[in-house]
């Protein structure tokens, strides 16, 4: 079953890339029904004596959704493009809504200044990362695309490189310096004339 | 920026980055040479660069899903916070307290500061919003969706039905105001009656199903039957709107400290019911979590973070839903029959320790027999519980209606055994028994098999016709065949018994054909052709007698059940007719009815020979006719001449076919439509067409506000008619005590009392209440006819104004000086005037004309008219002196009686039935279509007045039709 999923992921990303905008509306619930999942096991391990190999779940997750054993595409390296474009449309969107709902006034609005790192201030961030993102491209489009493929397509530095048709060691010299470029943008210190 | 420039800053910062830290600002200072903006934006990364620790390194699904997590728990955490709530105003509601959580929110007793009642306040988490509970609900589509269904839930209005207000949105959350009920939940009241007080939300432990094996204790049968007919009832009226409640279960069951039962969160159930939606993968797919394997039934805020608590809700949790199968109303006749068990047995019908276990349960086992749990249970009731607890929904109870049914039977046969009992004490003389063999209230025909162990019958629901097969001695229903929309009739059972007959035809045509149906369900199959009635079967089976129509002629024909043989006893043309058909038990003679048109019995040898006329009282209606099986008796559903002259409902008669004497079986209010005896002619079984009425009072337009004023509607109260007095009392027909009297009540109700004293053979109807107050008149009549009579406000100083025994329906003009009234004049019923105080009578048309209303300025009397046989009636205005119609309005052909003008004297009033529902329409004075001025959605209006404020008194209900079994009749 759990192939069959993947297997129908691997089909909707296809049409996906290929111009059918209509697939990422069915990829939205297999993603947010992995989302809720995950978010579901994090909450029922929150208990005292339990810790939760979170790593491993992500991992499966993800393997889940864009497992790439099972794809039939040619080009592996197109097919894991596809999948953390559509990723971070998915996950971006999602973070919009929520936000949309902190402004209700029920969930508590996230402290930006517990620090920037997004992943202790997770979730509403996502929507201001993908703006600074959008940036980044302006300015690096391959710096983009690695933080894209590495952080929404769950990626590796090696599958990284092997799809962006670079040196490991490249993917690592642009990971490190578009996340000290993403961290400065979304803190607001802008050096001058930038 | 320079792509030449980004190069440099890429560069510097590589390198400052392989220097050692101490050495970086000299490093850039010469590297920058001078370029301060330069230097100092890759400084700028360098400083993010320190720190980035976590930044970016776990991939944005698992953020993602740990904000969700977070999210998740926020929540759970404000729901539980009523400080937070507390004396805040939201929207127009102002908190006063909480009052609960759980069943998918927080409630808060609130009062509504526009309206000034208090409410109770419902907030849906806003993660409902988002999806964030229910995951394929996201979006504003959730929000859509939820409102849709909760618009949807609020106009159910019933009284077993806790009452959505209002629907509303604050901040993001969805926001319900209904009804504040004061009371407890079903599951505290089983859990309480146990000893067991549940664990106050929130302080469940985690991971400790507590409450998943509580072991109340039982309501007495009394208590179950009550509140299960009531729930019943409840789902019923919201199935039949097409409103499934998907998570029916103690919780989200109401009692009222008065003891009234209602069902809570209709149309929200859904919201969390991600039906279909949820992959066999969250099943099977490994993932022992109960939170996570919960597929459809609500998930309680509360739940999200006590997974044992969660196990609760799976427990009434239906096979389908389990299987994430789509859902229908029979859905929540399976968690209402789960309900149903635990209130006969103080125990959940499926426990177990995890989720896993209780799924096994649902889809696998039986649920150990209530009996052994409650021994005092009837078995009956055992019955039904399993019938509802059917795991194939095929099998289980097919409607709430039918369930209701079956409650409904139940607890009248107790009921009745316990007044059977009293009156065997008090060595009453015994009289016939009956017992009603359906409740649905939809049953069209009706046969006893020849053993008497079983009864087929015919139900009609939305014009489609199904043929059941009822069982006595089990009180089992098995539908057997469905028949559609054909007409059908003459339905019978062979002599073995193993077969039905019925006859089916269009609806247009007048002639139909006989099927045969093997009882244990098959193919029918079609014996005789061209049957114009319902056939009667000799007693051996072998031959049928029926009613043959060949373009003008009618004729009385014998055949072989096989179609041979055919052959033509007696024939006529109209208007002359032959009615029903009944076979003499040792095969030689036909008995039927011709109609003269007057209906008359008749007897003709089956061979053939010279139809007898049976002698005896005449009769203004025969319904149906059947053989006494051993005797010379006839029996007859029908009413004979002169037994009243208002009405004249159809009763049981076992008639002589030498003398003629007729002798009435039943002695009630009731209509009498079919006749059958099972073959040791002890048991008759009928059709029974009964009155249900209150009385309630309106306002034009603001239905939703009706009120009932009179108690229960077995009395059929305001059928046979009502009126309002100048003080704003309401003067109406009962039935109470099986008398027909005129009674008087306080508009709420309160205060009744009885007018008249009548004997089982005279009726009091027809009030009518002069303008001026002091006397009331009305149609009295008994076995000779009506006559129209008079009292005073209290009933006292009775006064018979005529004689005639033909007169009915009175009016009284607003001075008071004059009774109009209808009499039956000839073969039509003309209108005449007496003086209040007596007198001599006036005619006053010599037309067609009946169901006089006098206007308020007493110019005119508004009456039903026939211009000629063959028109329609139309409503007419009459001179009060008589004389000619000076107006007349044509009439919806739907339309009925009464008529009565508006108290500004601008319209006339009158009942008009659109798709089988009947409100209120007017006619004005100046012309125009006639409009409807109430907007019922159900039910009939048996009468109606207006009080001069304008308000409406009206009588409501229903006529349900059913089977009854009757013993001890001769």
């Amino acid at each position: 079953m759990i192939e069959s999923s993947a297997h129908q992921v691997t089909q909707l990303l296809k049409a996906w890339s290929e111009g059918e905008q209509s697939a990422i509306e069915k990829l939205i619930p297999i993603v947010h029904d992995e989302l809720h999942c995950l978010a579901q096991r994090y909450m029922a391990n929150e208990r005292p004596g339990h810790t939760l190999q979170t790593t491993a779940l992500v991992n499966e997750a993800y393997l889940r959704l864009v497992d790439s054993a099972h794809t039939s595409w040619q080009n592996r390296a197109h097919f894991f493009a596809v999948c953390a474009q559509a990723m971070r449309r998915i996950l971006v969107d999602w973070a919009r809504s929520r936000q949309a709902m902190k402004r209700g006034g029920h969930i508590r609005p996230l402290q930006l200044d517990e620090g920037l790192a997004v992943a202790e201030t997770p979730g509403a961030d996502l929507v201001a990362l993908d703006e600074a993102l959008k940036a980044l491209a302006a300015v690096d489009p391959r710096k983009s695309q690695v933080v894209e493929l590495r952080f929404f397509g769950g990626l590796s530095v090696e599958e990284t490189a092997e799809v962006l048709k670079v040196s490991n060691e490249t993917v690592l010299r642009d990971w490190r310096l578009a996340k000290s470029w993403l961290r400065r943008e979304l803190s607001g210190e802008k050096p001058d004339g930038a | 920026m320079e792509p030449e420039r980004w190069q440099k800053i890429e560069r510097l910062y590589h390198s400052a980055l392989e220097e050692e830290k101490s050495r970086r600002a000299a490093f850039l200072e010469q590297a920058c040479a001078g370029d301060r903006s330069l230097r100092k934006d890759v400084e700028s990364l360098l400083a993010q660069g320190e720190e980035t620790g976590s930044f970016l390194e776990a991939p944005a699904l698992e953020v993602a899903a740990k904000a969700l997590a977070q999210d998740r728990a926020r929540l759970a955490d404000a729901a539980s916070r009523p400080d937070l709530m507390v004396g805040r105003t939201i929207s127009h509601y102002r908190i006063l307290q909480k009052v609960g959580s759980g069943g998918m929110g927080v409630v808060y007793q609130a009062k509504d500061t526009r309206l000034g009642r208090e409410v109770a306040l419902k907030f849906l988490p806003a993660a409902v919003r988002l999806g964030l509970i229910s995951a394929p609900l996201h979006g504003p589509q959730a929000l859509e969706r939820f409102q849709r269904e909760a618009r949807a839930a609020s106009a159910l209005n019933h009284p077993n039905i806790c009452t959505i207000y209002d629907i509303d949105e604050f901040e993001g959350h969805p926001l319900i105001a209904m009804e504040l009920l004061e009371g407890q939940t079903l599951q505290e009241r089983i859990a309480v009656g146990g000893g067991l007080v549940p664990v106050p939300p929130g302080r469940e432990r985690p991971g400790e199903p507590a409450l998943n094996v509580v072991k109340g204790a039982p309501l007495t049968v009394d208590t179950v039957l009550e509140l299960s007919i009531q729930i019943a009832d409840a789902l019923d009226a919201a199935h039949a709107k097409g409103i499934i409640h998907r998570d029916i279960k103690p919780a989200n069951i109401f009692l009222t400290s008065r003891g009234v039962a209602k069902i809570l969160d209709f149309g929200l159930a859904k919201l969390a019911s991600p039906v279909g939606a949820v992959s066999d993968r969250r099943l099977s797919g490994g993932r022992d979590d109960a939170v996570t394997a919960l597929p459809i039934a609500s998930i309680d805020v509360d739940q999200l973070t006590s997974p044992g608590a969660a196990v609760g809700t799976v427990a009434y949790m239906t096979p389908e839903q389990a299987r994430g199968e789509e859902v229908d109303a029979r859905t929540d006749l399976f968690s209402f029959g789960a309900v149903l068990y635990e209130m006969a047995t103080g125990r959940r019908a499926f426990a177990g320790k995890t989720t896993a276990l209780i799924f096994q349960a649902l889809l696998t086992e039986a649920p150990p027999p209530p009996l052994q749990l409650n021994p005092r249970l009837p078995p009956r009731l055992e019955e039904i519980i399993h019938n509802a607890l059917e795991k194939d929904r095929d099998l289980r109870f097919q409607s709430a209606a039918e369930m209701r049914a079956d409650l409904k039977r139940l607890k009248r046969d107790r009921d009745s055994g316990r007044a059977v009992a009293a009156l065997e004490v008090s060595s009453s003389p015994q009289r016939a028994l009956s017992t009603l063999v359906t409740g649905s209230g939809d049953v069209q025909h009706a046969a006893i098999s020849p053993d008497g162990k079983y009864v087929a019958y015919v139900r009609e629901a939305e014009g489609k016709q199904n043929l059941w097969l009822k069982q006595l001695a089990t009180g089992g229903d098995v539908q057997i065949a469905t028949l559609g929309e054909d007409e059908c009739h003459g339905l019978a059972f062979s002599a073995d018994g193993s077969h039905v007959y019925l006859v089916q035809n269009d609806r247009l045509k007048f002639s139909g054909d006989l099927y045969k149906l093997p009882c244990l369900g098959g193919t029918p199959r079609k014996t005789l052709a061209g049957i114009s009635g319902p056939p009667a079967f000799s007693t051996d089976g072998r031959r049928v007698a029926f009613v043959r129509r060949t373009g003008d002629e009618v004729g009385l024909l014998t055949a072989s059940v096989d179609s041979s043989s055919e052959r033509v006893l007696v024939s006529c043309k109209p208007p002359e007719g032959i009615g029903r058909v009944a076979w003499s038990p040792d095969g030689k003679t036909l008995a039927f009815i011709h109609y003269s048109p007057q209906p008359v019995l008749n007897t003709i040898g089956a061979e053939g020979g010279q139809a007898q006329p049976v002698a005896g009282e005449p009769w203004v209606e025969i319904e149906d006719l059947t053989w006494l099986p051993a005797s010379p008796h006839l029996l007859v559903a029908g009413s004979p001449q002169g037994v009243s002259g208002l009405f004249a409902p159809s009763q049981l008669y076992e008639v002589s076919v030498e003398g003629g004497e007729a002798r009435q079986i039943t002695h009630d209010l009731s209509n009498y439509t079919e006749i059958r005896a099972s073959a040791d002619a002890k048991t008759l079984l009928a059709l029974q067409g009964r009155v249900l009425a209150t009385i309630q009072v309106a306002i034009p337009n603001k239905e939703s506000e009706v009120r009932p004023v009179s108690a229960g509607n077995q009395n059929a109260d305001g059928m046979a008619g009502l009126a309002w007095t100048p003080d704003g009392r309401i003067v109406y027909y009962s039935a109470r005590d099986e008398r027909s009297n005129l009674w008087e009540m306080d508009a709420d109700g309160s205060n009744s009392q009885r007018l008249t004293s009548n004997d089982a053979s005279s009726f009091s109807a027809q009030p009518a209440v002069s303008l001026r107050g002091g006397f009331i008149a009305f149609g009295q009549s008994d076995r000779k006819g009506g006559n129209i009579w008079r009292m005073d406000m209290d009933g006292s100083n009775l006064k018979q104004l005529t004689q005639d025994y033909e007169s009915l329906i009175p009016a009284i003009s607003p001075d008071g000086r004059w009774v109009v009234f209808t009499r039956q004049q000839g073969d039509r019923s003309v209108l005449m005037r007496i003086p209040s105080a007596g007198g001599p009578t006036s005619q006053l048309t010599n037309y067609t004309s009946y169901w006089p209303s006098v206007s308020p300025d007493g110019k005119w009397i508004a009456c039903k008219y026939f211009p000629s046989q063959d028109q329609p009636a139309v409503l007419s205005m009459v001179p009060f002196a008589g004389g000619q119609p000076a107006k007349v309005f044509a009439l919806p052909v739907t339309a009925g009686s009464p008529f009565v003008w508006t108290p500004d004297g601008r319209a006339i009033s009158f009942v008009n039935r659109v798709n089988g529902v009947d409100n209120i329409w007017e006619q004005t004075v100046a012309g125009g279509p006639p409009k409807p001025v109430t907007h019922f959605t159900s039910d009939e209006i048996f009468w109606f007045d207006w009080s001069r404020d304008g308000r409406l008194a009206l009588s409501r209900g229903t006529e349900p039709t059913d089977a009854v079994l009757i013993k001890n009749f001769r």
